[in-house]
């Protein structure tokens, strides 16, 4: 009877040890505990874009914790809650409502008072066909090499709502590269910045953007939206609801509902992005060797973006008047990494110029790369989806 | 009165909406391929080798095909109503085994394929014809179906002998490359893509830049003009104030008259001061949750 007890309590005993994260953990899931537990410390003591970073870096402990299959608890387990919540991200719901929270935030002021600014947006996204070019090179298939290219694009809801569409198996990979390089916009692109810029260039002073009227800042959604997606309808989810959101905003009459796009909606839904995308690099479907090679790429088409952006500034110089050139360290701003990359451009030109605040300029570029990158999505997913 | 019209144009308005989503759906099924002489291909549910037909529901809505019928060369075959099997689901396939005995069920119908050269499909009345197949007997091969080929949308349907019998599944069997990578065999650099990818962001953010260009020299236009015309008001009042007398403006003279009054007015409210001082309790008793209008009923309306 006592030996009958204990072997069932053994059986027992061992049968549990069989289903806990002890017993199924590999060495894939310590690397990726690891590098979640390093978004975190970025997140939350060196302040790395911590609204991205905390949940992205949770959300992969999350999703590294091993557990016995078939318990329905995994990501990409049929049935479970995580599966659920994930549905918005691989369906692609989750980022054209980040997109309208962000039409909602956003002043398109600098831009319309300033629209040659726009060109500087379209320029920079040379980044994204240059990662597409060097994905190819690198034996990626055309839908794969498309996804990873909007990394360029340095915009997480956009990279994540491609990548769904063409190469969902690297939306995961894709995702926490974009987010990543977005967090690191403050180092990797000042050296580009001051490679291509002479001291003369980085001290030029722009003149002030002159008031906008709130008929232009309702004009612009409108025509905006009609614009762009006659162009590119494929571009309808992001450029609808980006649009959408800024005419809550600029309208007048629909506070409270710019006012819950920008503020709990927003909110609700990064967390849930967030938390989802850092699941869903659960190391037996993360860490391949396709994935080091998208953080790899990932990383130069950020370059490729900057270099793209400034240069373009620099040629524009060429046609305009004295007075009236535009500082090339707005450049960089050009990638739609809202808004790091204008604060890297103010910072800069504060370092050579105390005086010479260039925050506003840059946010002209920047907003208008947040319309080039849905643009370029749409494009690439009208080619090759 | 009124309500009794609202009442009987919404019901129309149910009943040609539930016609027409009926109606719609009916349509969308259609027959997708036949097999006639069936030697060594598909059983039916009593393990036979007969005739079949497939029929495919290319909609996004549920079908029910209970009550449809089918008609052959002289005669006809009503599906079952009420049996829950008949549900086409969207964009799904249903079999009918011809096997020219009505006993075996909602889904062995009363004829053979070889007794005839031609099956359609009516709706619920009977009369409306849904989709038809003729064929020649001659040409039906031994385990070889019959049904779409393509279905391009432009020409509309295209029937043939299949390369493979596929029951319950797609006709279309042809492993296809996708669109990227014939993208990508003609363009394996992705230069083509880059130039033409950076053509269109340019050409819509320079489309946008020119539009805010003229829309902006527009309104600072519009801005110069109000206040060119403000300055003009400006000098005109300096050079000679009484000639001044625009819409919506006063003249000096008039404005005086109406202080003055105002002025009046407000001294003989406050002609005698009491002197008393007085301290009332500041209190709101009102507050919406103490409200009755929150908190009671409407007492119900018996006319």
């Amino acid at each position: 009877m006592r030996e009958g007890f204990f072997e069932f309590l053994g059986d027992n005993l061992a049968e549990f040890w069989n289903f806990t994260g002890f017993a199924n953990a590999t060495g894939g899931h310590l690397i990726m505990i690891a590098i979640g537990l390093f978004f975190l410390y970025l997140g939350i003591w060196k302040k790395y874009e911590p609204m991205l970073l905390v949940p992205i870096g949770f959300g992969i402990l999350i999703g590294n914790i091993p557990f016995f299959p078939g318990m329905q608890v995994g990501i990409y387990e049929d049935g479970s809650v995580l599966n659920y919540l994930y549905f918005g991200v691989i369906r692609g719901v989750y980022p054209p409502l980040i997109f309208l929270g962000i039409g909602a935030m956003t002043d398109f002021s600098a831009l319309i008072s300033n629209p040659k600014l726009m060109l500087i947006g379209a320029a920079a996204q040379f980044g994204i066909f240059a990662a597409y070019i060097i994905a190819l090179l690198f034996g990626y298939s055309a839908a794969e090499a498309g996804a990873i290219g909007i990394i360029g694009g340095a915009d997480g809801p956009t990279a994540i709502f491609l990548s769904s569409r063409l190469a969902p198996d690297l939306m995961g990979a894709i995702a926490i590269s974009a987010y990543s390089y977005m967090a690191l916009v403050p180092v990797l692109q000042p050296p580009v910045m001051k490679l291509l810029t002479t001291r003369k260039e980085r001290l030029i002073r722009m003149r002030p953007p002159r008031q906008v009227s709130q008929t232009e800042k309702i004009i612009f959604p409108i025509v905006g939206l009609l614009l762009t997606c006659f162009l590119v309808p494929s571009g309808l989810p992001l450029l609808g609801m980006l649009f959408f959101g800024n005419l809550l905003k600029e309208s007048g009459v629909t506070r409270r509902l710019a006012q819950t796009a920008s503020g709990p909606l927003i909110d609700i839904v990064t967390i849930l992005i967030g938390l989802t995308v850092g699941a869903s690099t659960q190391a037996t479907t993360f860490l391949t060797a396709k994935s080091i090679g998208i953080f790899g790429i990932g990383a130069l088409s950020f370059i490729f973006a900057t270099f793209a952006g400034v240069l373009f500034v620099k040629i524009l110089n060429l046609f305009l008047k004295p007075g009236n050139k535009i500082n090339p360290l707005i450049g960089n701003a050009g990638v739609s990494a809202v808004p790091d990359s204008a604060r890297v451009s103010n910072e800069i030109g504060l370092h050579y110029d105390k005086t010479n605040y260039l925050l506003m300029h840059a946010m002209g570029p920047n907003v208008a790369g947040v319309i080039g990158s849905a643009v370029a999505a749409g494009i690439l997913l009208g080619f090759l989806g | 009165m009124e309500r009794k019209i609202i009442k009987t144009v919404l019901a129309c308005a149910a009943c040609l909406f539930a016609f027409g989503a009926s109606a719609q759906g009916i349509k969308d099924v259609r027959i997708n391929e036949f097999l006639v002489n069936n030697v060594d291909s598909y059983e039916d549910d009593y393990g036979h080798r007969v005739g079949w037909i497939e029929l495919f529901n290319a909609g996004y809505a549920q079908v029910d095909v209970g009550g449809a019928y089918f008609k052959v060369r002289g005669k006809e075959y009503r599906i079952p109503k009420n049996d829950p099997r008949t549900k086409l689901a969207p964009q799904g396939y249903m079999i009918f085994f011809a096997e020219g005995t009505a006993s075996k069920g909602t889904f062995h119908t009363n004829f053979t394929l070889d007794e005839t050269d031609y099956i359609a499909f009516y709706d619920q009345s009977g009369r409306v014809l849904v989709d038809s197949v003729a064929y020649s007997q001659a040409e039906m091969l031994a385990d070889v179906s019959y049904g779409v080929l393509s279905d391009d949308g432009k020409d509309g349907l295209v029937y043939g002998n299949l390369s493979a019998v596929t029951p319950m599944a797609t006709n279309d069997v042809e492993e296809k490359t996708p669109r990227s990578e014939i993208f990508r065999q003609e363009d394996p650099s992705g230069g083509v893509m880059a130039i033409s990818a950076m053509s269109v962001v340019f050409t819509a953010l320079l489309c946008l830049a020119l539009i805010f260009t003229g829309t902006g020299l527009f309104f600072i236009h519009l801005g110069k003009l109000a206040e060119r015309k403000k300055e003009k008001r400006a000098a005109v009042m300096a050079e000679n104030p009484a000639a001044v007398k625009t819409k919506g403006t006063l003249s000096h003279e008039e404005m005086a008259a109406i202080a003055i009054a105002l002025y009046k007015y407000s001294e003989n409210l406050h002609d005698i001061e009491k002197t008393v001082l007085t301290i009332n309790r500041v209190a709101r008793a009102y507050s919406p949750w103490s409200s009755k209008i929150y908190g009671l009923r409407e007492t119900p309306n018996k006319k």
